[in-house]
């Protein structure tokens, strides 16, 4: 294969990554959500993450595989629920299935590189010792360290992804322009991240 | 002899002032007969050139915004939009047309 075409498609991958929402339909969308789904779950799983609420990633000890699959379902539930229901207050029409749980899907994942960050920077090491001994000496090396801040920018810049992602999403499903369509998305994101995380909450 | 003809583009609106246009002169290709008067448009032609493909795509197939979404290359829900607004604009122009 010509350096151009693999430069072609690798820039048709990146464009069908972000703009997901306007570009995929049918079984690409479909398959590629089963595959960011499973990326997600084993990503998380070797990265010791825990994913309690939506926009929401811990690092901890150990995470079992149910509690990892407990927590993915809810997210995907509780999202699905808020965005349901704020497109359908929209647009009167009951949203497709098939496109609206794969496009969620799609759109959290910037949570398979996140998932991963545990390897360049043990934040449960760092938590551990916070407990014990704030401003203790190794927890401020750990603080003053590159990788603490390369990882907790990373963090933050796929937080934001993941919002942008989302924010595609309801825009082009809704239709909706302008301050309207802000306060939806921002209302349906925040009771989506609020059941989430008290459904995590009562389930642990 | 092989006869060239330059296909133009249809104006929706006036070039000058953005007004509406509406024909005022037909004629007839075999007799040239000519026929003046004041005849509107149809609302089809007051479509811009991209929305009157939309149209004609969707017609092709069967009214089918999942098939549309494979000829264009979009999601569905994009499609659903793109539906939506030009049905938005059928009905403006509609409503004007009864006043």
């Amino acid at each position: 294969m010509s350096l151009f075409k693999k430069f072609k498609n690798l820039k048709v991958l990146i464009m069908n990554s972000v703009r997901f929402f306007e570009r995929l339909y049918g079984k690409k969308l479909i398959w590629g959500a089963l595959a960011i789904g499973i990326g997600i779950y084993v990503s998380a799983l070797i990265g010791n993450a825990r994913l309690d609420g939506v926009l929401s990633l811990h690092f901890v000890s150990k995470v079992s595989p149910a509690t990892l699959l407990g927590d993915m379902l809810i997210n995907l539930l509780s999202l699905f629920l808020f965005f349901g229901a704020a497109l359908y207050s929209i647009t009167r029409r009951i949203p497709r299935l098939v496109d609206l749980i794969p496009q969620l899907i799609w759109a959290q994942w910037p949570l398979i590189p996140l998932s991963l960050l545990s390897f360049l920077f043990d934040f449960q090491q760092l938590q551990s010792l916070s407990q014990d001994q704030p401003l203790g000496t190794e927890s401020l090396d750990m603080l003053s360290s590159g990788s603490f801040w390369f990882s907790t920018l990373a963090l933050i810049a796929g937080i934001i992804f993941e919002v942008h992602f989302l924010f595609g999403l309801f825009k082009v499903d809704s239709g909706l322009k302008g301050a309207k369509l802000n306060w939806y998305f921002a209302l349906s994101l925040i009771l989506s991240m609020t059941l989430s995380i008290y459904l995590v909450t009562i389930l642990n | 002899m092989l006869q060239i003809i330059e296909v133009k583009v249809f104006p929706n609106s006036c070039p000058a002032c953005s007004s509406d246009l509406h024909v005022s002169e037909l004629s007839c290709s075999k007799c040239e007969t000519k026929i003046q008067g004041q005849f509107a448009l149809p609302d089809i032609m007051n479509l811009n050139a991209e929305e009157q493909k939309f149209l004609i795509e969707f017609l092709m197939a069967s009214g089918s915004l999942k098939e549309m979404s494979k000829i264009l290359g979009f999601s569905y829900p994009k499609v659903r939009n793109m539906l939506d607004e030009l049905i938005q604009k059928v009905q403006k122009l509609k409503s004007v047309d009864h006043e």
